[in-house]
């Protein structure tokens, strides 16, 4: 039914392998534009590296991945984001000494279109874009709750906001589809509830598809339609939140963790 | 934090009053400039203006070495190289080409300043590549090695069969340049000092310095986020270089000839040192520091000898005062505000040695009016300053601070007596007295150790508003100055 | 140069370098240890190498130079208190500079590094002398004659200074290899961390490697300066310094036998520039060595190919 949409990004057969090591083992998915799609898995089963090879940090030893139809195997990892991937990190990574502003301003900087000597020569268009960028990203901050910390150094930050803020610094860029590496990690229940919130409003009034790693069941399955489950780097089941919920495999791969 | 919110999506551009205040501006360095040349150099001694000009070159050095170092977060410690390529790519053409009928001394000057600044861009080009694959302390040994290799190259190059394709460019000794080409002036290298500083910290008021900064905080984060880090950190270094390279070309012709000695490794540690005390990524930092330690460096040279027994009763005491207020109030001392104030002890010391010029600048036979001028305007920065909110809360401190030195001081003379009477020490140490030069590079890498125990990010800390020569900036400034304390 | 082609000319550059090779080696080592266990390059290193120099040459002109002592004995105390000042020297340097910055940013403490450096180079000129430069007279070397192996002459210091390196090196060896102190070494230079949960008292750790490595230093120096018997300056170890580091890094850095191979390399390869007649671009060679390695294979020759510099 679905069928006749073409999928945002297409992942086949995926492996990679380090020395003898095969951290993902022929992994196949495709993400539907506007989906919300779940990565799980337990510790170790390849999912960052999955990330780490769709944003370009990782080459694949084999596989394809296709991104609005073509292939962004051997990009450097700033031409994927300029193309549309933005990701956030499992251990939060934002610029310390930058104000939370700033951090987003960077986001929407790709999309810059002066020059450098414009900027060093302080020429009105650079000063005007600053300007704009600005603009968007109090625009993007007052969608996340964070407006009135704009001038806060980001370090200085508790870190349920640090991670907003990342999120925000990724929706900066414009992308069309964006990867979530644990965002719920560390979060209270009353925290992961607004995240469970945030990401369907990113999907219902900016149409953003999402990839998402998640260990918090209740997260995944409170948002994703379409999950991959991997194990030891191999796919074990892939479909909607109930088929995986009672998949004996996927179970059997966790131990016996509530799911 | 150089981008306010406020200041940038509330405030309307006014393209009439941006290029009204810009014009303003230009005119303003040319007139100082013009003042400059034409009151006040020809009353001024030769040691003073070498000075001066010292000071301002090696301020400029510290502003370009603090795009690569403090504001991109590549270690560079190779920066004498460049200021290098620039001196000799300059002093080179002049010896070769330099002919007075051909075209005007400015014209000569700004040709042979786009020469190199080609050659130390390219340099800058080749250097900035192993930084991408390498990290922190391995780029900065290959940075240093670089500078060493340039060096050593062009100490052998006399012409003769040890230099490679038997260029001369002075060997070991000195390339002197022709008669009647000292052409450089001391306006133009203080034109030059604020172009590099406007450049950076025009950078820094957009988009473009943010994302050289996002390479510092967070290299991995900046590629995620669509910035080409090696590009920018190439480009870094390019620019870093190009600046050196103009820097070079001024002073070499400015002394008429070019020596590898002025261009050891321990230019590129002092340099360091500017950088990193002044405050890694903050302009005003780099430029104070760049002014204040080369003052500092020349002004040594006239101090009286030290006795050995009160430099080491001195740090003796101050040790033990140190530990004992550890206990009680040091941590007071080694925290915020008062790192604050040690940031206006500096400004205080820096506005006391314009004090000073300005105040020998009476003693000259300048015309009435120059010396009423640069006394108000001396006036007017000390007065703009002082009204600063940070200011005026860091004085009790400041207060504090003093009254500390002055203690340390009031000990150890006498104690230093009484050590003197020691058999012991009079037969170690005796009456030894130090050369105050001997001791200043001891005191600047104790400074420099000392800094990076205490403080990390040096002075003036991470990035920061440098507040333009045209003092535009007050007011707002001062609540960032605390917030980035 | 033609001279040098020759077999015995070979063989005897060949000499030259085994002997400066063992002499880059002691440096090297203390380089590569520490760095192993504290991923810092110790800058002042060089500096510790230069004090080891100087304090053999205090030991026997100046504090000893009116006691009668048997000149055997003289070196061997001369060795013993380059050595033991130099160990001192470096716990001084690791407890005053290092230890405070353990969790500090890498370039905060690689500039520390550099300003300690900076510190004893010219804080040493106000107690050392200076002018004019001292060097340890020839009499001391009780060891100047040569031997001769048909047309080569192997000068007997050299020989000594290549079995004293060899001694300390097993000595080095084997702690590190068979003794419990020398297993903690290994096992935070592997993984500093896991060394600090598993027990080990990494302090105790750090502090013993920063011993043996001046030690080393200390050792090198003193053999240096009484062997070839060069002007001593402050800045003796500015040079030797920085080549024993290209050393360490060239033999993979945190590698000990790597240390040695690499050492021995840049040796030979100095003495060949020398050879060539380009004495003067010898220390430029030494950098052109350091960046090849750092791009082509950074993981030096005994580390791994890949190493994420």
């Amino acid at each position: 039914m679905k069928e006749t949409q073409t999928p945002i990004l297409s992942i086949e057969n995926l492996t990679i392998r380090f020395g003898g090591l095969v951290a993902v083992n022929d992994v196949s998915f495709d993400i539907l534009p506007s989906e919300l799609f779940g990565l799980i898995g337990p510790n170790g089963a390849g999912k960052t590296t999955c990330f780490n090879m769709i944003t370009g940090v990782y080459r694949p030893t084999a596989g394809e991945i296709r991104f609005q139809g073509s292939s962004i195997i051997g990009l450097r990892p700033s031409l994927i984001a300029a193309r549309g991937i933005a990701r956030t990190f499992q251990n939060i990574r934002l610029f310390g000494a930058l104000s939370v502003l700033e951090n987003v301003i960077v986001g929407g900087f790709l999309r810059r279109k002066t020059t450098l000597f414009e900027s060093m020569t302080l020429l009105p268009s650079a000063i005007k874009e600053t300007s704009q960028f600005a603009s968007a990203a109090m625009a993007l901050l007052e969608m996340f709750d964070l407006a009135d910390l704009a001038d806060t150094r980001s370090a200085d930050l508790p870190y349920g906001k640090q991670r907003r803020l990342e999120i925000a610094r990724a929706m900066a860029t414009s992308p069309r589809l964006l990867l979530l590496d644990e965002p719920a990690a560390g979060m209270n229940p009353q925290e992961s509830e607004e995240l469970m919130r945030d990401i369907k409003r990113l999907r219902d009034e900016f149409g953003q598809t999402i990839l998402l790693i998640e260990h918090d069941m209740k997260v995944v399955m409170g948002v994703c339609e379409k999950i991959v489950v991997l194990d030891y780097g191999a796919e074990i089941a892939q479909g909607p939140p109930e088929k995986i919920r009672n998949d004996p495999k996927v179970i059997e791969a966790y131990l016996g963790e509530p799911v | 934090m150089p981008l306010e919110a406020a200041a940038l999506t509330h405030q309307r551009f006014s393209s009439g009053k941006f290029w009204l205040v810009r014009i303003v501006s230009i005119a303003l360095l040319v007139g100082i400039a013009c003042l400059f040349q034409f009151a006040a150099v020809p009353h001024m001694g030769i040691y003073d203006k070498r000075l001066l000009i010292s000071a301002m070159t090696f301020a400029s050095l510290a502003v370009s070495l603090n795009l690569i170092n403090g504001v991109t977060g590549q270690f560079s410690m190779g920066h004498a190289g460049f200021y290098m390529i620039g001196a000799y790519t300059g002093a080179k053409l002049t010896t070769t080409f330099y002919d007075r009928h051909l075209m005007p001394d400015y014209a000569w000057l700004l040709a042979v300043i786009c020469g190199g600044a080609v050659m130390s861009a390219f340099a800058g080009f080749i250097v900035g590549l192993p930084s991408l694959r390498l990290r922190g302390d391995y780029l900065a040994i290959v940075t240093l090695g670089f500078g060493e290799i340039l060096r050593v190259v062009v100490n052998n190059q006399d012409g003769g069969d040890k230099s490679l394709f038997g260029l001369n460019l002075g060997g070991s000794y000195a390339l002197d340049m022709p008669r009647g080409s000292r052409i450089s002036e001391l306006a133009y290298i203080f034109v030059f000092l604020v172009i590099t500083i406007a450049i950076c910290r025009n950078l820094l008021k957009t988009a473009h310095g943010l994302a050289f900064l996002s390479i510092r905080e967070d290299e991995t984060a900046a590629e995620a986020t669509g910035i080409n880090t090696t590009k920018f950190k190439v480009t870094a270094f390019v620019i870093g270089a190009a600046l050196a390279g103009i820097a070079g070309v001024l002073m070499a012709h400015y002394n008429g000839s070019v020596t590898p000695n002025d261009y050891t490794m321990d230019v590129s540690f002092l340099l360091v040192t500017m950088v990193v005390m002044g405050g890694t990524g903050s302009i005003t930092g780099a430029a104070l520091a760049g002014i204040s330690l080369k003052l500092l460096e020349e002004s040594l040279r006239s101090v009286p000898d030290i006795p050995a027994v009160n430099l080491w009763a001195a740090v003796v005491v101050a040790i033990l005062f140190a530990a004992v207020l550890k206990r009680g109030g040091l941590g007071r001392v080694l925290n915020a505000p008062a790192l604050a104030v040690v940031r206006i002890v500096i400004a205080e010391l820096t506005l006391l040695l314009i004090a000073y010029m300005v105040f020998k600048l009476w003693h000259t036979q300048m015309s009435i009016v120059f010396k009423v001028a640069a006394s108000l305007v001396f006036l007017g920065c000390a007065a703009a300053f002082h009204a600063r909110d940070n200011v005026r809360k860091a004085l009790p401190t400041f207060g504090y601070l003093v009254t500390c030195v002055a203690v340390v001081l009031l000990i150890s003379i006498p104690l230093a007596s009484a050590f003197h009477k020691l058999p012991l020490l009079q037969k170690l140490i005796g009456d030894t007295t130090y050369k105050a030069t001997d001791v200043r590079w001891a005191f600047f890498a104790t400074a420099l150790v000392i800094t990076m125990l205490v403080r990390s990010q040096g002075l003036f800390g991470h990035h920061e508003f440098s507040w333009s020569f045209l003092g535009r900036s007050f007011g707002k400034r001062s609540e960032t100055v605390e917030a980035s304390a | 140069m033609l001279a040098t082609l020759s077999f015995e000319g070979l063989a005897q550059q060949f000499i030259y370098g085994i002997q400066l090779g063992a002499i880059y080696a002691l440096i090297a080592l203390g380089y590569t240890m520490v760095y192993g266990v504290l991923k810092l390059i110790n800058f002042a290193h060089g500096d510790v190498y230069m004090v080891g120099a100087y304090l053999a040459y205090y030991t026997c002109s100046v504090w000893l130079a009116g006691v009668a002592v048997e000149p055997h004995l003289m070196l061997v105390i001369m060795l013993l208190v380059s050595m033991c000042g130099c160990a001192l020297l470096g716990l001084l340097i690791e407890r005053i500079a290092y230890r405070p910055l353990r969790s500090a940013p890498r370039i905060s403490v690689l500039i520390t590094a550099i300003g300690v450096s900076l510190f004893i180079e010219y804080a040493g000129k106000l107690f050392f002398q200076t002018s004019p430069q001292p060097s340890i007279k020839e009499s001391v070397n009780v060891f100047k004659d040569q031997i001769h192996l048909g047309r080569l002459e192997i000068a007997q210091s050299a020989l000594i200074v290549l079995i004293t390196t060899v001694v300390l090196m097993c000595l080095l060896w084997y702690f590190v290899t068979r003794t419990a102190m020398g297993r903690a070494m290994r096992a935070v230079s592997h993984d500093f961390n896991t060394a600090a949960l598993m027990g080990i008292s990494v302090d105790k750790v750090i502090t013993i490697t920063f011993l043996i490595g001046s030690a080393l230093a200390g050792a090198g120096g003193m053999m240096q300066a009484t062997s070839v018997g060069t002007p001593l300056s402050t800045f003796y170890g500015l040079m030797p310094g920085v080549k024993a580091f290209v050393a360490a890094v060239l033999g993979g850095i945190g590698n000990i036998p790597g240390a040695v191979t690499g050492a021995m390399i840049m040796a030979m390869a100095e003495t060949a520039v020398k050879a060539f007649g380009y004495s003067n671009y010898t220390d430029a060679v030494a950098f052109i060595i350091l960046i090849g390695i750092l791009l082509l294979r950074p993981g030096g020759l005994f580390g791994a190919v890949t190493e994420k510099v």
